[in-house]
């Protein structure tokens, strides 16, 4: 089995990269990495809660990655995954060249021994069109469209929660209520939050939104007992000017705002935590290796991320008594655990 | 009510046809115009203001309305969105509060999709409601088009009463298309979004009770903005009227200043300008003043002696005939008649006698003293009026005034002249006699005086031949002023020829009286009586006017028809001769050089000083003057020294007898050199013969007249002449030679 072979060495080739980024200091959080001590101008690392994740051994299989578009979230995704894999082709829906469907039957031409989808339109698609296993990433309402199955498989589009929440408490150590709202089929990312912030000795009070109206009406309600909101990237009940008033009304309550984006710190929010696209390929590598072993049953239908890169907002760092990244003299300096 | 504005309609235009008609016409009143435009401007700036008031407040409130309405309509979309989601059981209760805040919502409804009603909440006693509404199928349909748009509001309001309106607002959810929004940015392009359509709030709003109380606060605004205008207006008019008052007090003074009363006493101005103005006025009335105290003193008083004239003391016999009459008193009238003079003006010339003349004024003067005044009357005539006195003192008044002439003495040129002088006087103590019969009395009576020895007084008697002789100057006097305000004056017409040419040269103008029986009276008998009793200024102003009509009337077929008139002292002792000549030939188009004013030698000597000022200016103009009865005085030659004139006139009697007089051929020969030597043409009056002219042609002279010429006519004739024979051969001699 030449492929397999092939597939080992390349993960061993990216585990050794990934770990020459560690150590040069590059802004992740990583369970594995607990004792690296954090830059002067960084705040603490928290301790690490979940197991240190394997090696991604080689693999060899012929892997179709599908782009759904040329977001950066996407797209840096893809090219940490063609670093990472040997035998690959990229194809991207968003090229407007060609249609969809020519896309897919290339891809089954090509005769893939399996596929990554990048974001949900790819992962939809691949689901549908293909019969070979799927991996899909950077998709956040995975049940509202019925991904998971025996043959797909997903990879978790946001950082672990637990890594989030002890950061905010690292940040704000009073904090004491958390709120957040979020659309119908979140069951599972309420539970690890819920799980999450009582292991931070932080209440969350969550509610189910079904439109943006809705969100911003109970954010309004919710915002006078909380001090602080996990806004969660559920697009369905989020608009732009919902968002916007969001951000208003948090700041005229005192709420302070977790974010899923880096640009939503430009709003006011206190701390964005995203996920890292390498973390994000390397996990992926490692359920197309359980794959590649056959053993795609065993994988669970959402495999978490083990980092996450945080920024904190330098008005919320001055306020907490903290001195901004001296590196960063604008609104939002990094910040790394 | 129409009856009361149609009342008050006649009242206000009867008032305006008062003010019109009480009004002075004529030029406008700047002050009233000033004021009138203050108050215009007042006016005008109250309607603008009012008017903006109103419609800016009306268009403010509208536009409150508007946005207050859009407003609401927002925050009840807000508020009512758990209607259509999860439902709050507080939603009612926030609604009912909200809108109990604002009384202009009559009532809220929240319709779904469908337009049915989901809640409806009113601003009355029975808060909310449930689904009693539908909304309209158009307003359905349109409202339903507003999702998504920028200014999602559909306004039904009633043309009739814009203050009540419907405001409908679909309500729509929105979804970012994109999942994950990983990459989301707030500042960048925004992500597609799709919208859902949820329902539709719908508000009844009601302003007319907050318009109503709005109304009523601009009312007032606009009732204490009048006030103030019309305060501001009202000091606006007085702070006008008292910068203005310097202009309004001068309108007074100047109006007396206008009437003549240069005496008028203008009030200090407090703004420079004015203050300038009244300087002005006052220097000019002041000036004129002076000017009118020194016409007065010319008009009144004898330039030569200083003491009045004939007219001033006119005036004054006037007056103390009526205050005679009235007091019951008596007064008396002196006529005094030098009896050397004409000896003394004869042996050391006019100008001595000026002197002597100018000498007697003083010494009656202050002889009379305050007991009455003393006038000049003619050339060595006196009149003196005595006041309140019986005639035994007039006698003996009159009888000092004799015996100082007697003692007086008047040296000239080492030779002393006794003059003695005769009076006649006339008493005045009645109004039986009136100034002209009064002073043709005391003439009389100084006649007589003069005919029994000279030297002494006569009282007038009424005898008839004094009385006949008072009835003839009289008379005269009479018939001259009916001649004068009934143009019964005639002009005649005396050709005057070029002897070398035999052609007219021009016609002197000659002045007769039409008598009764309509024949002509000749100037000799009516002048003196016109000179003594002061008739001559008009007769001359008379001749001028009518002299230079017919001139004017008769060029127009004889194009070089010219006149020459005779002028009384008179007329060259009034300044405005030059003027009054001037006046005519513009109003008769007549052109100047047509015009010769004749004066004579006696008048030139006399008033040297004041005959050259008016020959002058007549010169100026460019009329021709003559120097008439050239040849009779004690200075002819040298008055040609001193005065420019175009004609020598010789007096007739160098010419009457020349033929066998050869003193006055050899005096006309002179005359007539000396005249070419000074540039001057020669006229000899009088010709009476073929012979007279023939020699008066061998002397030099230039030009003839006299009955030989032409006797005086009522028509100027333009016939010619026979040349004299010895002309005749003096042109061939010189013809040929040439």
């Amino acid at each position: 089995m030449q492929t397999p072979q092939r597939f080992r060495n390349l993960l061993k080739q990216s585990l050794l990269v990934a770990i020459t980024l560690s150590a040069a200091g590059c802004a992740l959080i990583d369970r594995d990495t607990r004792s690296t001590p954090p830059p002067a101008a960084k705040a603490p690392r928290p301790s690490p809660v979940e197991p240190v994740r394997e090696t991604p051994p080689s693999l060899d299989a012929r892997v179709a990655i599908v782009v759904t578009d040329t977001l950066p979230a996407y797209t840096s995704v893809a090219a940490e995954l063609a670093r990472l894999l040997e035998n690959h082709t990229v194809y991207n829906l968003a090229d407007k060249t060609r249609a969809e469907q020519e896309e897919f039957f290339r891809i089954v031409e090509a005769q893939s021994d399996a596929v990554v989808a990048i974001g949900l339109r790819a992962a939809a698609a691949a689901k549908s069109r293909l019969r070979v296993p799927v991996v899909f990433c950077q998709v956040f309402n995975v049940a509202d469209n019925n991904l998971i199955s025996n043959r797909v498989k997903g990879v978790a589009a946001l950082p672990p929660l637990d890594l989030q929440v002890r950061a905010w408490k690292e940040l704000n150590p009073d904090i004491g209520n958390i709120g957040a709202i979020v659309g119908e089929g979140h069951d599972l990312l309420i539970a690890e939050a819920a799980e999450a912030t009582e292991a931070a000795g932080i209440e969350l009070r969550y509610r189910v939104a079904k439109s943006d109206r809705e969100t911003l009406y109970i954010f309004n309600r919710l915002a006078g007992d909380i001090d602080g909101f996990w806004l969660f990237p559920d697009n369905r009940i989020l608009s732009p000017p919902v968002l916007r008033q969001i951000f208003k009304d948090a700041s005229r309550h005192g709420v302070q705002v977790a974010v899923f984006n880096n640009s939503l710190l430009n709003l006011g929010a206190a701390i964005s935590a995203t996920s890292d696209a390498s973390d994000i390929a390397s996990t992926i590598v490692s359920v197309l290796v359980e794959i590649d072993r056959g053993e795609l049953n065993s994988i669970p239908g959402m495999t978490p991320l083990t980092k996450m890169d945080v920024r904190m907002n330098d008005e919320v760092l001055r306020q907490f008594g903290r001195r901004p990244d001296s590196t960063a003299a604008k609104v939002n300096a990094e910040q790394s655990f | 009510m129409r009856r009361r504005l149609s009342s008050a309609l006649d009242t206000v235009s009867a008032a305006v046809r008062r003010w019109r008609l009480s009004r002075p016409r004529g030029k406008r009143v700047l002050v009233h115009e000033i004021l009138s435009l203050q108050l215009l401007i007042t006016a005008a700036i109250g309607v603008l203001a009012i008017a903006g008031l109103y419609w800016g407040g009306q268009w403010v409130l509208q536009n409150n309305y508007s946005r207050w309405a859009l407003q609401w309509t927002d925050e009840l979309d807000d508020l009512g969105a758990p209607l259509y989601l999860s439902y709050d059981d507080e939603v009612t209760l926030r609604l009912e509060r909200y809108i109990d805040k604002y009384p202009e919502i009559r009532g809220v409804t929240y319709f779904d999709v469908n337009g049915l009603a989901v809640f409806e909440i009113s601003n009355g006693p029975q808060k909310s409601t449930q689904r009693t509404r539908t909304l309209a199928p158009g307003t359905l349909r349109k409202a339903s088009e507003l999702v998504g748009a920028e200014a999602p509001y559909l306004i039904k309001s009633n043309i009739l009463n814009v203050r009540t309106f419907e405001i409908f607002a679909p309500i729509w959810t929105e979804a970012i298309a994109t999942d994950g929004l990983f990459d989301f940015d707030p500042s960048g392009d925004q992500p597609e979004s799709s919208t859902t359509l949820v329902g539709f709030v719908g508000l009844e709003l009601d302003f007319t009770g907050f318009h109503a109380r709005l109304l009523g606060n601009i009312k007032l605004a606009v009732t204490l903005l009048l006030a103030l205008l019309v305060v501001s207006g009202i000091l606006g008019r007085m702070s006008l009227r008292r910068a203005l008052s310097g202009i309004s007090d001068l309108q007074q003074p100047i109006a007396e200043l206008a009437k003549g009363n240069l005496s008028v006493r203008f009030k200090a101005a407090a703004h420079r300008e004015i203050s300038e103005i009244v300087e002005a006025l006052q220097t000019t009335a002041a000036a004129l003043g002076e000017r009118n105290a020194k016409l007065q003193k010319l008009a009144n008083h004898d330039a030569l002696t200083g003491l009045y004239n004939r007219r001033r003391l006119v005036g004054d016999v006037k007056k103390e005939i009526q205050r005679v009459s009235r007091n019951k008193t008596c007064s008396a009238l002196l006529f005094i008649d030098l009896d050397q003079f004409k000896y003394v003006n004869d042996t050391c010339g006019h100008q001595a006698g000026d002197r002597m003349i100018v000498n007697v004024a003083r010494q009656i003067e202050i002889l009379v003293g305050s007991r009455g005044i003393a006038a000049r009357f003619g050339g060595d005539e006196f009149v003196v009026l005595l006041k309140n006195m019986s005639r035994g003192q007039v006698k003996l008044m009159a009888e000092s005034i004799l015996e100082d002439m007697r003692q007086f003495a008047h040296v000239e040129y080492d030779k002393v002249f006794h003059i003695h002088c005769s009076i006649g006087i006339t008493m005045i103590d009645s109004t039986k006699y009136d100034h002209d019969e009064l002073l043709a009395q005391a003439d009389i009576a100084c006649r007589e005086a003069k005919e029994c020895g000279r030297n002494r007084s006569s009282f007038f008697r009424e005898s008839r031949g004094g009385a006949n002789q008072m009835i003839a100057d009289v008379g005269w006097i009479g018939k001259l002023r009916e001649a004068i305000d009934n143009d019964a004056f005639a002009l005649r017409y005396q050709p005057i020829v070029c002897i070398a040419t035999g052609e007219i040269s021009h016609h002197e103008v000659l002045l007769r009286m039409i008598a009764g029986n309509g024949k002509d009276v000749v100037p000799d008998a009516f002048l003196p009586a016109a000179v003594r009793f002061g008739l001559m200024a008009e007769i001359d102003a008379w001749l001028i006017r009518n002299a230079i009509n017919v001139l004017s009337k008769l060029r127009e077929d004889h194009a070089d028809l010219k006149f020459s008139i005779n002028l009384s002292a008179n007329a060259f002792e009034n300044e405005n001769l030059a003027a009054l000549v001037q006046s005519e030939l513009s109003k008769c188009k007549v052109p100047a050089d047509c015009l010769i004013i004749e004066f004579t030698e006696s008048l030139a000597v006399r008033h040297l000083d004041h005959v050259e000022k008016q020959i002058s200016a007549l010169r100026s103009m460019g009329c021709k003057l003559a120097l008439d009865d050239f040849g009779t005085g004690y200075s002819s030659f040298g008055v040609l020294k001193q005065l420019t004139v175009d004609f020598i006139k010789i007096d007739g009697s160098f010419i009457a007898n020349i033929e066998n007089e050869p003193v006055d051929q050899k005096t006309v020969q002179l005359i007539a050199e000396i005249g070419r030597a000074a540039g001057m043409e020669t006229i000899a009056e009088y010709v009476q013969s073929r012979a007279a002219l023939s020699l008066l042609s061998k002397l030099g002279i230039d030009y003839a007249q006299g009955n030989y010429i032409g006797k005086p006519v009522s028509t100027p004739e333009k016939k010619s002449m026979p040349i004299p024979i010895d002309t005749q051969r003096r042109k061939k001699l010189q013809n040929l030679s040439t």
